[in-house]
């Protein structure tokens, strides 16, 4: 009878245990480090100047000099001094130079064999034409591209009680080094799926120097814009209407998403200010929950291209338009969106607000618009693209404005109202911003 | 109370704090002594052949220290080169390793293996400081005894130091017979059978600092006011920053005690923050120094502490040991083969979240 008790026992540990190591899976047996891209021993950091005495890909010592010597001399890059955290260069310099470019950067990398990144519209967007491959050229961006800007967000991050300090560096806002994933990993021209994701971010308000506290996030149930709303739609991937960002799935509640809305507001909300050096002003507030773009509503109708439609209280994720790190458009603005690529290059916004007389002629942002919002040419083909009268004036279902005083917006041209009137249209950026409400023409309507 | 009572009083009370090992009487002169070098005209089997030696020994440092089997404590001497592999390395490591690369070891010439490569110590401040193949057991250009500039070259630097030997709780270390291991004014607590057997609990103490050296000033490496070369720190890592001073000092580090350091600290005390804060128990793979001197060993480890006997300073030997190991650079693990030869990795008995 005992010795039956016995195997009844140990057949028990057994099971919990096996099913302790199912429910953690593999992913559970190493650690952040390991999990990650860094540490991976396939595809991790190998520097070529360690790797010629033996060291293990994704060891330590591909970034950490505990000396800053090896056989007593410094390996390659050989600064002459050693650098903090014990670093194999100095870990941020300004905008395009800094320890994590050293590795990654498609020419003179430091990483054997060099080291691929492509932009999100690329990996998410399935837009496999963009030419941009590596983070150095990302971050390279200046007018009239635009790039994350790291003294601001270093300046930022600073301030704040997160435990970033003047030393840190400003990738680290974003990513843990020891614990970003490639998304998708070790595929450096490759697009990401459902079975090859990897998570890259973490949110900079859950900075710890704990790497396993400074967990990623989008990896675990809660983090998903599928958790964030319920009405996310997911874009198409580029020159498709059956796959969806952000792997190509017909996936499209976001379920499959990092909730970048929460990751992004960390910063970006309306409690806190973020100046910009190359804007020289403060960036807009972001209040996601109450922009149309956002959490809030439409008025009345929508016009809206496939997959949106007609269909109101959608909610988009930050990265269905903009870029992460740099972009050849201002504010990081996506070069592809919505299963194509943008008809030009947008090199202006607008700094002020919703403020007559409208004497800016500037289409570049409808570029953006047309992606997702109808034109005139959408309405009827013998309309113009980029010009956007009926979802203004007629026949969209909700068309605010009256087309009888043109001047209230319009300061040239006239004649009778229709989609080709012979009266100049305007740049959108002037009412639409994140932020901006029409207090001017007197609907009080959110108009973003 | 006669003459001879207040001579063995006076005895006892001037042996300074920890247990007198010196040599047993009942241990005959002949075991390491010979006046002669010669017996019925011919060498002892027991003798070294490179005779004859100083003091009227009967070998020198690594005669005495090495066995070709591979037990690691032969007749009471402690070991540290065996010709076949050791199967209890001891504390210090074993120079049997220096046979897998000279980078796995410290090429002390007496083991006749030099080092090809390196042509002084890593990190040293002094250019010229100790040359190729000049580094010995003891002496000038050594670790043990006296590193006097002049007068301690070869065994002369321990002279008198077996005789007089003091172990267990070393928080003098004013002489080398009462130094850790002879490692002149280093300070520490010796393990009985220098951790051939080891645990948590069952092991060296090392002493530690909470902040390291100054090797930019004189003093830091010629203390005691000897000539000579003397960590000012008696700690194991002010020790090694006799020589790699670069790697282990103040400024090596990065000018203070706080993070970011521009190379790894040593004689700091582990931070009672963050990962850290899971190093409780003692271990062997990356073992912390003290700030005060045990009597015994603990198993105890309190990060943040850095004043008492079972407090925790990060040490050079954290990571490696000091005669030779089976791994390059002599550390405690096999760091480089690490992740790809899997294994554990001993960075992360400290940096626990970055496994």
């Amino acid at each position: 009878m005992d010795r039956v008790r016995i195997k009844g026992a140990i057949l028990i540990v057994i099971l919990l245990l096996l099913s302790g190591l199912l429910a953690f899976g593999v992913k559970a047996l190493a650690g952040v480090f390991l999990n990650s891209a860094h540490g991976n021993t396939t595809y991790g950091v190998y520097r070529t100047s360690i790797s010629s005495f033996g060291y293990s890909r994704g060891n330590c010592t591909h970034c950490h000099e505990q000396h800053a010597s090896i056989d007593g001399t410094e390996p390659a890059p050989a600064s002459g001094t050693p650098s903090n955290y014990t670093l194999f260069y100095d870990n941020y310099i300004n905008q395009t130079d800094g320890f994590c470019y050293q590795c990654h950067t498609d020419t003179g990398s430091y990483q054997s064999g060099g080291l691929v990144n492509r932009s999100y519209s690329y990996r998410a967007g399935g837009w496999t034409a963009d030419t941009l491959n590596d983070i150095l050229e990302a971050f390279s961006f200046t007018s009239p591209g635009s790039s994350h800007w790291l003294d601001d967000i270093r300046t930022f991050i600073t301030g704040k009680p997160w435990g970033y300090t003047q030393d840190s560096n400003p990738c680290t806002a974003c990513h843990n080094p020891h614990a970003a994933q490639g998304d998708p990993p070790n595929s450096p021209d490759g697009t990401k799926s459902p079975t090859t994701r990897g998570y890259p971010v973490s949110r900079p308000s859950q900075h710890s120097r704990v790497s396993n506290l400074w967990g990623l996030w989008g990896d675990e149930p809660g983090e998903r814009m599928s958790d964030y709303t319920t009405g996310y739609q997911a874009p198409y991937r580029y020159n498709s209407t059956t796959a969806y960002e952000p792997d190509g799935s017909s996936t499209q509640d976001g379920s499959n998403l990092t909730d970048f809305v929460t990751f992004c507001t960390d910063c970006h909300n309306t409690v806190d200010v973020i100046s910009s050096t190359p804007l020289g002003r403060n960036l807009r507030p972001i209040d996601w929950v109450n922009e149309k773009h956002g959490s809030f509503d439409a008025d009345g109708a929508l016009s809206g291209d496939p997959p949106y439609g007609s269909i109101m209280g959608r909610t988009l994720s930050c990265t269905d338009c903009h870029e992460p790190h740099g972009s050849p458009n201002q504010a990081l603005i996506r070069a592809e969106v919505n299963g194509a690529t943008l008809a030009g290059t947008i090199t202006t916004i607008e700094a002020t607000d919703f403020t007559p007389p409208f004497a800016d002629y500037n289409k570049e942002l409808g570029y953006l618009c047309q992606r997702c919002h109808m034109d005139d040419y959408d309405f009827n083909t013998n309309c113009q693209q980029n010009r956007w009268y009926y979802v203004h004036h007629s026949g969209s279902g909700d068309p605010p404005y009256s087309a009888m005083r043109c001047w209230n917006c319009h300061d040239s041209g006239s004649g009778p109202p229709g989609c080709n009137a012979n009266v100049t249209s305007i740049n959108c950026n002037i009412c639409h911003y994140h932020g901006s409400v029409d207090t001017i023409l007197g609907t009080n309507r959110k108009t973003f | 109370m006669n003459g001879l009572r207040w001579i063995i009083l006076l005895l006892i009370l001037g042996v300074p704090a920890g247990r007198a090992e010196a040599i047993d009487p009942g241990i005959a002169c002949s075991n390491c002594h010979t006046i002669h070098y010669s017996q019925d005209n011919t060498l002892l089997a027991q003798w070294g052949t490179t005779g004859p030696y100083e003091f009227l020994l009967i070998n020198d440092c690594i005669g005495c220290h090495s066995s070709s089997t591979s037990d690691t404590i032969v007749d009471g001497i402690p070991i540290v080169y065996n010709t076949s592999a050791p199967t209890a390395p001891l504390a210090g490591g074993n120079f049997y390793y220096l046979a897998i690369s000279d980078a796995n070891g410290h090429n002390v010439v007496e083991i006749g293996n030099p080092d090809d490569t390196l042509i002084a110590p890593p990190g040293a401040v002094h250019t010229g400081q100790v040359g190729q193949n000049e580094l010995t057991c003891s002496g000038n250009n050594g670790c043990h005894g006296v590193r006097n500039f002049s007068a301690s070259v070869g065994i002369i630097s321990i002279k008198g130091a077996h005789h007089n030997n003091v172990n267990g709780q070393l928080d003098v270390a004013d002489q080398v017979w009462n130094s850790y291991r002879f490692l002149n004014g280093v300070k520490g607590y010796e393990d009985s059978d220098w951790q051939a057997t080891s645990s948590a609990s069952d092991h060296n103490e090392y002493f530690g600092a909470t902040t390291p050296m100054d090797t930019s000033v004189c003093g830091a490496c010629h203390s005691g006011g000897q000539i000579g070369i003397r960590p000012s720190s008696q700690t194991i890592s002010g020790f090694c920053a006799t020589c790699h001073g670069d790697f282990h000092s103040i400024s090596g580090i990065g000018g203070d005690t706080t993070s970011p350091f521009i190379r790894h600290p040593t004689d700091v005390v582990l931070p009672n923050s963050g990962e850290f804060t899971g190093y409780t128990t003692y271990d062997l793979l990356a073992p912390v120094a003290r700030p005060a001197v045990p009597a015994s060993a603990s198993n105890i480890v309190e990060p943040g502490n850095g004043t008492t006997e079972t407090g925790a300073v990060v040490m050079c030997l954290s990571c490696h040991y000091a005669h030779a190991s089976p791994y390059y650079k002599i550390l405690r693990w096999d760091y480089r083969g690490w992740p790809a030869g899997g294994g554990q990795n001993g960075c992360n008995v400290c940096h626990r979240s970055k496994d």
